[in-house]
């Protein structure tokens, strides 16, 4: 036998977290369908077991820094790879928690869709780990796999249909432009791996094939021009799936992106710049002008969720170690805001039947709770200190203005801005105007845990940052030997530092 | 003789594209996605990768194909109310991607690196079969275990979207 | 280039004997169908046309060549024509990897004749896979072409079943696959050699019966044969997928039919049966001391075995009655399908345990 596997124990360690969750999975599949008569609660707090074990796991991998590479380069586990595997798997349990209730609404299938839910974050899991363009392309197909059977789960909806619909022709698209750009790229370079790439000449049939990747992972963190499923797809579907596709596939996809910016294309850092402010200028004006005129929270939420990708681009257009910490804390401040927005979405709809922003009139008076968590999640949303929010837009910012980009930050203020106006708006309706029906509403259980966790993220990242500072810094440490700001300054383009 | 082979199963597979989206009627579609996936297994023959090849054919034309062919007769599609609208797009879209191939084509000259794929002399001395799977299952099996992965998710989803109401006891 | 041309030359008398084989093996089988369902049934068979009926054959080609050619009203004229070659085509392409006797390769003006096989390519078995799978085209579209309700059902039904136990097939033969450790017929045949217990369907570590039965049934199945022959179920469907075919279309399918038959039974022989390969040692021809003849001997041994599988297709037909369609699928994928897997672990399990 000419069997080439070379692999010991130890390696396998590195894939342990996965393969942990992996086996937990088919363990969750199997209590599903032998026990018929067990209630879906439990395969939750099954899911979530997992999930949480997986957790410490990888905080276990982050505190005795194990690290290290797997299967030629393609498998990679540093700090910011474990970082992001944290932020995907802390998302995932937050939506679970989330669901609990919202499940009741699928007639069928209720076990397999947690099984679905976790089976996506392996999926990004894996997306945070890939090093190489092959493992890029069936990670995220995989992580998109699940999402375009959960985005319909309502299947007696037509507007899940619809939102599922559109959300897998565009994505099988995506798909399509992501093989052709690594067809591209390959052809070019021989390569697969980010790290061997460095070297790549600058030919047309590379630039091609990095941005038609670029694209495809735009339609993943859904940035301008390529937002267009985003609105009917978070409208569409069911609301904690709309949470989970608001946040977790954003962490993953920019953990691809960063990689690749940073490690495959390091040397073309002039060019892909402007390539990122044009993208981050878009997605923020677009994303803020748009959601002003809407009437729909979770549409409100889709719009708003097009701008704040707007932001985190900024960071990635710094093109610096800081600006990649920014990104890393931005997300995280994103993550519990977003995720505490949507949860009180799911428990108003579960209460009330409706998504309107109309109907959140007088919610201040219904539940004071929930009212007073909208505010805080909101106004973190918008970046008002001292909450979360306010930090992760001050640091991304920092590391831009360090780069000099002028013309980005001016229109990331104006932004800011506009996004108050609207935010605003709901928390006008919440505390101002008179309720339609005055009677108090109820909360589940779960669905507060998930509340309280939003808020003591937003809270305690907003008044005491520096832990969670020290750790996306040292997240994103691979990224140390980057260019400094005095060194970087001249490479940048005059055409981004003379407007303002 | 490789050449004119490449150009040979090159010219009909760029014909039989465009004849896929081209054909109005949408049996004769597949019908050149059929020819398609013959010459682009012809063009992996030429490349000595006769188990892609064999593979080629296997899933595609005597699969998914024959799915296709299954819901475009059940369907029973109209002839006429298909891509009238697109024209201008794919146009746009079809432009750009001659200005690239006639870019790629000219820049052939500068100096590229080839791509470092197995030499020739590993597959012959191991067979290409055999050179294939032991790729597959050690430098490249993260992606082929992930890509398994896959298929399980999508089996489960199938199921789950497509799946008639079942007995009711599901409650 | 003079060297290209007698390859060509040699390839194409090869093809040519080949087919003239084929053509005969099916001219006999319409005869033989008939006359061993007489003999099951207690009856005579046709009894006509020459001694005994054996000219049968002759008259039934001679008559379908005859016969009008009808296009029915609507059809799709071009499919309708096609339909009947894309069917023919698969099921005699096939034969060119099977190896019907011994590799006594010898040097003819300077090229290398392999005289029993038309072509050792190294994935010989996936050729074969590949185009049986376009076999189903031919049938799908016939049954579309026809512009007729009872022919469009039959090709849909057919080419379902066709692909449910295609995956059954190739599934059935990884077994032999992990056993030989190569694709090519020529070499699965020849790592058999020495014995009955040498063959696949004995041959420790991992004796392939399971596989070879899923292989037998699943094979039945995708040529369409009693007791699966929904596609064509009389009763049902008056003729299935050609229904509107008549003359030489109708005796393309037909061909067709039974040329897939016929390959069938030679992927059966030649992967589990240990192909050309005696069930002793050797061949009695060398141990009398004929070395040179004991081609015939090999050759002989892979008709027997080959006839062998096609008696038991009319045997199936003359025994069993048809299952329902649901039946059929659920018999496919909820049995054979498992079966076949389950073999694949052992038969992996086995080989790793104990390596040759």
């Amino acid at each position: 036998m000419t069997f080439s596997l070379t692999m010991s124990p130890s390696d396998l360690l590195l894939l342990l977290p996965e393969i942990l969750l992996t086996c937990w999975l088919c363990v969750v599949l199997i209590v599903d369908f032998s026990f018929p008569r067990l209630p879906k609660e439990q395969l939750a707090y099954l899911s979530i077991a997992g999930l949480v074990g997986t957790l410490g796991c990888l905080a276990w991998f982050d505190i005795s820094g194990i690290s290290g590479t797997l299967f030629a380069n393609m498998f990679v586990v540093d700090r910011m790879a474990l970082f992001f595997k944290m932020f995907v798997v802390g998302a995932t349990i937050l939506v679970i928690l989330a669901s609990m209730e919202f499940v009741h609404r699928f007639k069928f299938f209720r076990g397999e869709y947690y099984f679905l839910v976790v089976m996506s974050a392996l999926g990004m899991m894996f997306m945070a780990s890939a090093n190489d363009l092959l493992s890029v392309f069936v990670t995220l197909e995989f992580s998109t796999f699940g999402f375009y059977v959960l985005v319909s789960y309502l299947r007696e909806d037509v507007a899940s249909n619809e939102a599922g619909l559109k959300f897998f022709i565009l994505g099988v698209f995506a798909a399509g432009l992501l093989a052709y750009g690594i067809s591209l790229v390959y052809g070019e370079t021989g390569k697969l791996v980010f790290s061997d790439m460095k070297s790549a000449q600058a030919t047309p049939g590379l630039i091609i094939g990095f941005l038609l990747i670029f694209g495809a992972l735009g339609f993943k963190i859904g940035a301008v021009p390529f937002h267009s499923w985003i609105p009917d797809t978070y409208h569409g579907s069911p609301t904690p799936v709309t949470a989970f596709l608001s946040i977790a596939p954003k962490g993953a996809a920019f953990a691809i992106l960063l990689r690749m910016f940073f490690v495959a294309l390091a040397t073309f850092k002039p060019t892909w710049v402007l390539l990122l402010v044009a993208a981050s200028i878009l997605s923020m004006t677009y994303g803020n002008i748009v959601a002003i005129a809407q009437k729909n929270i979770k549409r409100l939420l889709a719009y708003s969720g097009i701008a704040q990708v707007g932001n985190v681009l900024i960071g990635l257009a710094a093109g610096t170690k800081m600006g990649n910490d920014a990104i890393l804390f931005y997300l995280l401040t994103y993550l519990f805001a977003n995720l505490g927005a949507f949860a009180i979405v799911i428990a108003v709809s579960q209460a009330i039947g409706s998504e309107e922003i109309d109907d959140y009139s007088g919610l201040g008076r219904r539940s004071p709770f929930l009212a007073f968590s909208m505010l805080i999640f909101l106004l973190s949303l918008a970046g008002v200190p001292p909450l979360a929010g306010f930090i992760g837009k001050l640091y991304i910012f920092v590391a831009a203005i360090k780069e000099g980009l002028y013309t980005l930050i001016t229109v990331g203020l104006i932004n800011i801005v506009i996004s108050m106006y609207y935010y605003l708006i709901v928390v006008k309706k919440m505390y101002i105007t008179e309720p339609h029906d005055p009677s108090p509403l109820a909360v589940s259980g779960p669905m507060k845990a998930v509340v309280y966790i939003g808020l003591a993220g937003t809270l305690i990242i907003g008044v005491y940052p520096q832990p969670v500072i020290d750790w996306v810094v040292a997240a994103t440490m691979m990224f140390s030997d980057l260019a400094g700001p005095a060194a970087a300054l001249p490479t940048v383009p005059p055409v981004v530092s003379s407007g303002g | 003789m490789e050449q004119l082979f490449f150009f040979y199963f090159a010219a009909v597979i760029a014909v039989a594209s465009v004849l896929v989206v081209a054909l109005r009627n949408p049996i004769y579609s597949a019908l050149s996605l059929l020819i398609m996936f013959f010459h682009v297994a012809g063009l992996y023959v030429s490349l000595r990768a006769e188990f892609l090849a064999a593979v080629q054919v296997i899933v595609y034309a005597g699969a998914i194909l024959v799915l296709y062919l299954f819901v475009v007769m059940l369907l029973n599609l109209k002839q006429d109310d298909r891509y009238h609208r697109q024209w201008p797009v794919a146009g746009v879209v079809g432009l750009t991607l001659a200005v690239e191939a006639v870019m790629l084509t000219l820049l052939k000259g500068r100096a590229i690196p080839p791509a470092p794929a197995n030499t020739n002399e590993t597959v012959e001395g191991l067979g290409n079969t055999e050179a294939l799977g032991d790729a597959l299952y050690s430098t490249y099996l993260f992606p082929f275990e992930v890509a398994s992965l896959i298929l399980l998710v999508a089996m489960i989803g199938a199921i789950i979207l497509a799946k008639k109401d079942i007995g009711g006891s599901e409650a | 280039m003079t060297e290209l041309s007698l390859r060509l030359a040699v390839s194409l008398a090869q093809i040519a004997a080949v087919m003239g084989v084929v053509m005969l093996t099916v001219m006999i089988l319409t005869l033989a169908e008939r006359k061993v369902l007489g003999w099951m049934q207690d009856r005579m068979g046709p009894m006509e046309v020459g001694p005994y009926g054996i000219l049968q054959p002759i008259a039934d080609g001679l008559k379908l060549f005859f016969k009008e050619d009808i296009v029915p009203a609507g059809a799709n004229k071009f499919m309708f024509s096609l339909a009947p070659i894309l069917a023919m085509v698969p099921a005699l392409i096939g034969f060119a990897v099977i190896p019907f006797g011994p590799s006594n390769k010898f040097e003819l003006f300077g090229i290398t004749v392999e005289p029993f096989v038309i072509s050792d390519i190294n994935i010989g078995i996936l050729y074969i896979l590949a185009f049986a799978s376009i076999g189903a085209y031919g049938i799908i579209l016939g049954g579309w072409a026809s512009n007729s309700k009872y022919s469009l059902l039959g090709g849909l039904r057919s080419a379902a079943q066709v692909i449910s136990y295609e995956l059954n097939v190739g599934l059935a033969i990884v077994g032999v696959l992990i056993l030989a450790g190569s694709l090519s017929l020529v070499k699965i045949t020849e790592a058999q050699s020495g014995g009955f217990w040498h063959w696949y369907v004995f041959a420790l570590p991992a004796p392939q019966i399971f596989a070879f039965v899923v292989y037998v049934i699943s094979a039945v199945a995708e040529t369409n044969r009693v007791p699966f022959d929904l596609p064509e179920a009389e009763s049902e469907l008056v003729a299935g997928f050609f229904t509107e075919y008549s003359g030489m279309r109708f005796a393309f399918f037909f061909i067709a039919e039974y040329a897939n038959m016929v390959l069938v039974s030679c992927v059966a022989a030649a992967m589990f049966l240990g192909g050309w390969n005696a069930p002793y040692p050797g061949t009695i021809l060398e141990h009398v001391g004929l070395g040179q003849f004991a081609w015939a001997e090999n050759i002989a041994w892979f008709t027997v075995k080959a006839y062998l599988f096609l008696f038991l297709f009319f045997w199936l037909r003359a025994t069993l009655p048809r299952l329902r369609y649901d039946q059929l699928m659920k018999f496919g994928w909820k049995v054979m399908l498992p079966i076949a897997l389950g073999n694949i672990v052992v038969t992996s399990i086995a080989v790793y345990l104990f390596p040759r």
